[in-house]
């Protein structure tokens, strides 16, 4: 690990898979994708990562990005952002999609890589060597490669999480303004990996990923990146909110991209 | 034929009549009726207390923070605040919650009155209005008119009033309301350093979060474009 992230990029290798479920919905067709080699960040961003960001960058971002009602591990005073105290290791919550793209381009520069998306034109360049949302086929294929069948409601934070998990949750010490006894999210990486090294990717919260929604087609496709139109983008793993029977590596959800909700939080992804 | 006149937007804030009646608090809380400001506190309210204050020329951190850039209606150049002429109209935002009180301290003051943040029960109820609405208009939530496309505050008179003269309580931005949030029950309580507020916002998207009845929270030092407030004057 480096000074400015608190999390790893795990490697995958180019491969061949099928996406999709035989659910009943036609939005969700299994089919074949090709996808690069790529890496995917371990974990969540926390709250401490993103507020590195903030602090460093504040002249890059959009306050409105952010949402800063309760609950929320950040809070915007006179004197700008600060993290609540207690809150460092909680994923990142309330930031809408490209809350999420300016976290990216950010460590881009840090890490000195060409930032992927234009904040003006709100265009990604997949061509670019930087930081970015995984593809949702990059996330479930990393879902798969690392599942665990089935869920431990210890150990994954879904609306029926069990005791252990339950402990961990937010609003237990009442970080971020979650209150005791409901939903929350526990902090990153407090749960068991999987198998490939990923933490909490079912459960917890939904991920934004890069790809605009739109139902899937049949045809084989290499490096899908989603639609080219639309406000929609795709979230997947699903939340401290869904139900552990709805979560898993293919279920996906639509969200609009400016929502900032508790429910959302994101990882990065890297092409390699 | 009568002309109604639309109510003046001056430099301090003009009162509606709310009456007597059960508060939505539960139990038996009633009130005995209040007087509620028709708009959020706009920019140029905002601006009055600062001149009269002397904060325009040394801003407390514990009561607002102003942007370096214009955009808000109020901007900071150097240690001084200063007024965008043009923006006299909107809400005024970046005031934290103690700020707020302040503010309502100074006008109660300032006007002899009994002024303060009002309860979000009181603000529910006045917001809904003698029918019990929803929304501060109707039981429909009418997107155009409470929420639309925005990524900044509008002037605080571009919707109509309730059946109290009320103005702008849906939607535009969120009101700080007095109440403290509060863990638990009795001994066993906690309360926490965040404060309610009201309304909705243009940050927010789902009905739900704009109704009468729905309480947010944020940290009482909260500074951002979309948190306002407005004033209660209780009768005597």
């Amino acid at each position: 690990m480096i000074d400015h992230r608190r999390f790893s990029m795990i490697e995958f290798t180019a491969r061949v898979l099928v996406v999709g479920a035989e659910d009943n919905s036609s939005k969700n067709i299994p089919h074949e994708v090709e996808l690069d080699a790529y890496a995917l960040a371990d974990r969540c961003v926390s709250a401490a990562d993103y507020y590195a960001f903030l602090r460093e960058a504040s002249a890059d971002v959009d306050p409105t990005m952010i949402d800063c009602i309760d609950p929320c591990f950040i809070v915007h005073h006179a004197d700008g952002f600060a993290l609540r105290p207690g809150c460092d290791d909680y994923p990142m919550i309330q930031i809408s999609f490209w809350g999420a793209a300016a976290y990216c381009n950010w460590l881009s520069r840090v890490e000195g890589f060409t930032p992927v998306y234009d904040m003006g034109s709100r265009e990604a360049d997949f061509d670019r060597d930087g930081y970015r949302l995984p593809t949702e086929a990059e996330w479930e294929a990393a879902c798969r490669a690392g599942r665990d069948d089935p869920l431990d409601p210890n150990a994954c934070n879904s609306a029926d999480a069990g005791p252990l998990c339950r402990k961990l949750r937010a609003g237990q010490t009442l970080a971020g303004n979650f209150l005791p006894d409901h939903p929350a999210p526990v902090p990153v990486a407090s749960l068991p990996a999987d198998a490939a090294g990923l933490y909490e990717m079912l459960g917890n919260l939904r991920e934004w990923c890069q790809d605009r929604f739109a139902p899937y087609g049949a045809g084989r496709q290499h490096n899908p990146a989603g639609a080219s139109r639309g406000a929609f983008r795709v979230v997947r793993g699903g939340s401290f909110i869904d139900a552990a029977d709805t979560l898993g590596a293919a279920h996906r959800l639509a969200a609009y991209e400016d929502t900032r909700c508790e429910v959302y939080g994101f990882r990065v992804a890297k092409s390699r | 034929m009568t002309v109604s006149t639309p109510p003046r937007l001056g430099d301090f804030p003009e009162f509606a009549e709310v009456p007597p009646g059960p508060l939505p608090s539960g139990g038996e809380a009633h009130t005995p009726g209040f007087r509620l400001a028709v708009f959020p506190i706009t920019v140029a309210q905002y601006r009055r207390y600062l001149l009269d204050t002397g904060l325009d020329r040394r801003p407390d951190n514990h009561l607002h923070g102003f942007s370096d850039t214009a955009g808000a209606g109020l901007h900071r150049t150097g240690a001084v605040v200063v007024v965008e002429p043009q923006l006299t109209t909107l809400p005024v935002t970046g005031v934290t919650w103690h700020g707020a009180v302040a503010y309502c301290a100074w006008l109660g003051a300032r006007t002899g009155v009994s002024c303060r943040l009002p309860t979000a029960a009181e603000w529910q109820y006045a917001a809904a209005g003698p029918h019990g609405w929803r929304w501060a208009l109707g039981d429909e939530f009418d997107r155009p008119t409470y929420a639309p496309p925005a990524s900044r505050p509008r002037p605080v008179d571009a919707s109509p009033a309730n059946a109290y003269g009320l103005r702008d309580m849906t939607g535009n931005v969120f009101e700080w309301c007095a109440d403290a949030l509060t863990v638990g029950d009795g001994p066993e309580s906690t309360t926490l350093a965040a404060r309610a507020i009201k309304g909705g916002a243009f940050t927010v998207r789902n009905p739900e979060s704009f109704e009468n009845s729905t309480t947010f929270t944020a940290d009482e030092l909260t500074s951002v474009s979309y948190i306002g407030f407005r004033s209660l004057i209780e009768v005597s």
